[in-house]
């Protein structure tokens, strides 16, 4: 299901890169995603995956590099525009709006960016009740789509931690966000809790959503992916179907090496 | 004023600065508690000193400052496991912020029962008596805290350097889980900081004493600007603080000599505030973001 | 009507307790919607109080809603310019910065002696009007208190309803969150900070109106302090709990004088009682006095819960 060639990518990387100091955890990265695609970023832990995520939706300016979001060059725009453009994104630490509801933090992400402003509350008393009507409208019917309607009321610090990551999730779709970077979303969840989020990708993906997802599960990157891209030491080393990609034994030595090392030290 | 006096006055101030944000800093970056009762903590020791100093010979002289350290010390020991009981219990480091804040008032209103609100000095003549050198106005005070505060700040530098001491204490300050999972004793190891800071502290308040005045409701002052300091130069740079508090106690005097010597005392305040708005280019926003 | 009728004690309790409440309220909007712990909210509460103090008593105006735009004016200007340092240092750095400006603020206003009157303040300040009306008894005082009160309580109500309340609450728990969804964090600092010193200032035109001085002294740093210690022992985020707050220091005063303690003991005291409430409530109730209404349902629920903590 990748883009024809004519088509223009939903988000073009063209040679990114990210560096703290002298550290540099993006390395000249240049990634494609059409519209309508599943693409898993994998890679061992400390690979830059988090990074890229972050600049491409400019919570961090890159160092280098152009971004570029339906043709159209982002590289300078701020992340609140970005969001506006049609970018979505959960956290790995899924930085929900701890104190308040869930309704509420999906609220957050239906409102238009006039609500922002003092000025808003002053507005006539009949825009200010078809704008509410309209936010509670999108957010009922979001909560009801990540299944997550009988929660709403619940504050989004006491939900179940595979409630949160869906209530990240239904955020994004909430801000109607045509590309949604998905930081891993299964991660920390059981298995019956992960196919739970599973299936709400690939209802995402059946309704024309592009996916651009890092997760360590690679059940669900064979399950939700069209293609996986393998970024080690913030360069890109691999790109294919994640089936093929995963096979290659370099790779694998490199992902489960890392992986390894990792487990014998906690 | 003359230029000489200026130089010696932001001098010997500065040092007295420089030494209190040490104390300060070496408590921040291995508990990372913002501790804001740090000033009024100081202020105690000082009143315990001078309230037990009746001569001016050395060694009741020393033995009060000693008791005044001592005590101050055994405070931060408790106050600092009162912190840690709270953050173990899910306390936030605001609410840590705010207990301390609560600490800080709270001995300032003590020491105001304890020992009233009269301004209290430590008045030795024989040290402020003024040997000018080529113009510079330099008392024995002058050169013990200017000495005092380069000597104990090599010592500790050295030690965090050199020592087991210093290795475990830059450990704690770069990562305190880590540290306590390789088996870092962090007990031992922070009786050592609290007692840095304690003496870190009382010490440059005695001398604030001994070159001014104090009252018990200074302490915040003196809070402030190692605090200011220790941000000022970055989290984990000693020297930089250092340095930071030093050209601090030249802000005053040369305001006074330059400009005008009624503003001088906000012109501190204004400085270390544009400072602090304007200088710390590491925690922009998209640092700070980054690091959430 | 009831205030009439009471005694100059009662109505002095009632004024400062009003006083208090707005100010707090105020200040509770910066800390409980973002989060950020301002310590300078006195000396906007004090730029407020010498705002009618200098206008009053040159004769440009004692009419207190002249006063009060122009102290909003200024407090403004503060509040924003403070706003943009809070976007660039966050957390303890900002409490820092808030700190140096209580104190350079204060400082700053002592040595000007001739909008200040120096250690001795501004004294003997004219009677206020409000559009002409002169306002000449307590009662009155207490009217336009209470107006300002029901306002700022107004305000509290409409911001925790409001769509622009929840991105101020969303801004204090996850200000990265909050730019993906699509909304910058800058004009929503600027706009609570500017709102809290308004408030702030405002009622700092009452105040100095009403006791007739205004003096630096009053609204240093242990007032600052005083002022955080109320909003938290309340409860930060709850209005009710702002008027909690309020009410302890209003009584408290009070009672205190009434034990014929030398001033400086008196307020030591009242320092105290306040430091231990605020070290008290932080430790066991984290969410202020307020929490105390939940203590049925969470006796309920941990009977209820059996062991899970």
């Amino acid at each position: 299901m990748t883009s024809t060639p004519e088509e223009t990518p939903i988000l073009q990387t063209v040679e990114i890169s990210r560096a703290f100091g002298g550290f540099r955890a993006v390395d000249g990265a240049s990634i494609s995603i059409g519209r309508g695609d599943v693409v898993a970023l994998i890679g061992p832990n400390g690979a830059g995956k988090t990074t890229l995520f972050n600049v491409i939706s400019r919570l961090l300016p890159p160092t280098s590099g152009q971004l570029l979001f339906e043709g159209a060059d982002v590289t300078h725009t701020s992340p609140q525009r970005l969001a506006r453009m049609g970018i979505g994104r959960t956290f790995q630490d899924v930085r929900l709006f701890d104190t308040m509801t869930a309704w509420d933090n999906i609220a957050v992400f239906a409102q238009t960016e006039a609500s922002g402003t003092l000025r808003s509350g002053l507005l006539s008393p009949r825009a200010v009740g078809r704008e509410a009507k309209r936010v509670r409208a999108r957010v009922d019917e979001t909560l009801d789509y990540a299944g997550l309607s009988p929660v709403a009321a619940t504050v989004a610090g006491e939900l179940s931690f595979a409630q949160q990551k869906k209530v990240a999730i239904a955020r994004c779709l909430a801000q109607q966000a045509r590309l949604m970077l998905l930081d891993e979303p299964a991660s920390g969840l059981d298995a019956v809790e992960r196919e739970d989020v599973a299936k709400i990708i690939e209802k995402l993906s059946s309704d024309g959503v592009t996916i651009l997802l890092v997760e360590h599960n690679m059940d669900i990157v064979r399950e939700v992916a069209h293609r996986a891209i393998f970024l080690a030491e913030g360069k890109i080393v691999g790109e294919d179907a994640p089936d093929r990609l995963l096979a290659s034994s370099e790779l694998a030595e490199i992902y489960f090496g890392h992986l390894r090392a990792e487990t014998s030290t906690t | 004023m003359t230029l000489q006096v200026t130089i010696t006055q932001g001098l010997t101030f500065g040092s007295v600065y420089a030494l209190s944000a040490l104390g300060f800093a070496i408590l921040y970056n291995t508990t990372g508690v913002f501790h804001i009762a740090y000033g009024a903590f100081a202020i105690l020791g000082f009143m315990i000193a001078v309230t037990l100093n009746t001569s001016e010979s050395a060694v009741p002289l020393i033995g009060s400052v000693v008791v005044g350290i001592a005590a101050v010390f055994v405070v931060t020991i408790v106050t600092f496991g009162f912190y840690n009981l709270l953050a173990r219990r899910g306390l936030d480091r605001l609410g840590i912020f705010v207990v301390s804040l609560g600490i800080a008032i709270g001995t300032q209103a003590l020491m105001q029962l304890a020992f009233g609100p009269a301004i209290r000095t430590f008045n030795i003549p024989s040290l402020a008596r003024v040997h000018s050198v080529a113009g510079f106005p330099f008392s024995a005070l002058a050169w013990i805290a200017i000495g005092s505060a380069v000597v104990i700040f090599a010592l500790v530098t050295g030690a965090l350097r050199r020592t087991r001491w210093g290795y475990r204490v830059r450990g704690i300050a770069s990562n305190p889980e880590l540290a306590q999972l390789v088996g870092t004793r962090t007990g031992l190891t922070m009786t050592g900081v609290y007692a840095v800071a304690a003496i870190c502290s009382v010490w440059a308040a005695v001398l604030l004493g001994m070159l001014t005045t104090q009252t018990s409701a200074d302490g915040t002052n003196v809070m402030l600007l190692a605090a200011i300091a220790t941000i000022a130069a970055g989290r984990g740079t000693y020297a930089g603080g250092f340095l930071v508090a030093l050209a601090l106690g030249f802000v005053q005097p040369a305001f006074s000599f330059y400009i005008s010597e009624t503003w001088a005392p906000s012109a501190v305040f204004g400085i270390a505030l544009v400072l602090l708005l304007i200088r710390p280019a590491g925690l922009s926003r998209a640092g700070a973001e980054a690091q959430r | 009507m009831i205030v009439f009728g009471l005694t100059l004690v009662y109505s002095n309790i009632t004024m400062q307790l009003l006083i208090y409440f707005v100010v707090a309220l105020s200040l509770n909007f910066v800390i409980g919607y973002a989060r950020a712990l301002s310590i300078h909210h006195a000396a906007l509460f004090g730029i407020g109080a010498f705002t009618y103090a200098v206008m009053a008593q040159r004769g440009w105006s004692n009419d207190l809603i002249l006063c009060g735009l122009a102290a909003a004016v200024i407090a403004a200007m503060v509040s924003v310019i403070l706003a943009f340092g809070s976007l660039r240092i966050s957390g303890d750095y900002f409490i820092v910065a808030s700190f140096a400006f209580q104190f350079f603020a204060i400082e700053a206003l002592f040595n000007w002696t001739s909008i200040s009157g120096g250690p001795n303040g501004d004294y003997g300040l004219p009677t206020p009007t409000i559009l002409g009306l002169a306002i000449s008894s307590t009662a009155a005082y207490i009217l336009v208190a209470a107006l300002l009160a029901v306002a700022t309580l107004g305000f509290a109500i409409w911001l925790r309803r409001s769509p622009y309340g929840r991105l101020l609450r969303a801004m204090g728990d996850a200000p990265s969150a909050l730019l993906t969804a699509g909304f910058g964090v800058l004009r929503l600092k600027v706009g609570v900070f500017g709102i809290s010193g308004i408030i702030a200032a405002v009622a700092g035109v009452l105040y100095a109106a009403y006791l007739g001085v205004a003096q630096t002294a009053t609204f240093d740093v242990n007032l600052a302090i005083l002022l955080v210690a109320i909003v938290v022992i309340g409860g930060t985020g709850s209005a009710v709990g702002s008027l909690l707050g309020a009410a302890l220091i209003a009584f408290v005063q009070p009672l205190l004088t009434n034990l014929n303690l030398s001033a400086t003991t008196t307020a030591a005291v009242q320092q105290l009682i306040f430091a231990a409430l605020l070290v008290g409530v932080v430790a066991l109730l984290p969410r202020g006095l307020v929490q105390l209404g939940d203590l049925p349902k969470l006796v309920m629920r941990r009977s209820r819960g059996g062991s899970s903590r």
